[in-house]
């Protein structure tokens, strides 16, 4: 039993190509965020009726690129890391296309340590994000 | 050694809602009580802060959700600018 919002009302009609950039949020990109994002976003939402454990990334869809998500959607973060959505789905991830482009929620099975570090092992290492946002 | 950063709430500013802002649960503000509509708080984490201004608080069964503004730059260029025009003296 759960109290969350069944995310399904949220998805979009989408299904990224195995060569889509995903980028994830930095400043750290740490395995103790990854849990502690992916426990949040379960107390609030479900999927297929059951705690949605997910962190939030941004694709390269929908005409996005990486500058843009970078001076976007990823402004305020300090540092980024990429894989793809192959990579990604191949080691079994699923990503799900949740409110507008670019966002995607990327699902986790547990939420738990171990399988946030096993995520990260997917990902470059952490780069500087030169669009960071410096004011208007 | 310095002092550790400590921020209002965290929050993933990249974890949004249908709503577009990023949100967070209230719970998880070091104190409530500075949570309120239209505050400027400090957001994100320890290692990566930004400021925000408080957008709303909206009661949900898993608890109290605050969605969050982000404001642009960094809280350092804020702060520089305070010392420029002698807002903050120190």
């Amino acid at each position: 039993m759960t109290n969350g919002e069944p995310i399904e009302g949220y998805l979009r009609a989408e299904e990224p190509p195995d060569d889509a950039v995903v980028v994830v949020r930095g400043g750290p990109i740490a395995a103790d965020k990854i849990v502690a994002h992916a426990s949040r976003q379960a107390r609030e939402y479900t999927f297929r009726g059951s705690p949605m454990y997910s962190i939030s990334v941004s694709l390269t869809v929908d005409g996005w690129d990486l500058p843009a998500l970078l001076a976007g959607p990823l402004s305020s973060r300090s540092t980024y890391a990429v894989s793809t959505a192959g990579a990604v789905r191949e080691a079994g991830f699923i990503l799900l296309p949740t409110y507008d482009a670019p966002h995607y929620d990327l699902l986790l099975a547990t939420g738990e340590y171990p399988e946030a570090e096993r995520l990260l092992s997917l990902f470059s290492s952490a780069e500087p994000n030169s669009y960071k946002r410096r004011g208007r | 050694m310095g002092t550790q950063i400590e921020v209002d709430i965290p929050c993933d500013p990249t974890q949004i809602d249908h709503t577009g802002m990023p949100w967070t649960f209230l719970d998880e503000a070091a104190h409530p009580d500075r949570i309120v509509e239209g505050a400027i708080v400090i957001t994100g984490d320890a290692e990566d802060p930004v400021f925000a201004r408080v957008a709303s608080l909206t009661e949900r069964p898993s608890g109290t959700k605050v969605h969050l503004e982000i404001l642009p730059g960094d809280p350092l260029e804020y702060v520089e600018a305070m010392r420029r025009s002698h807002l903050l003296i120190a």
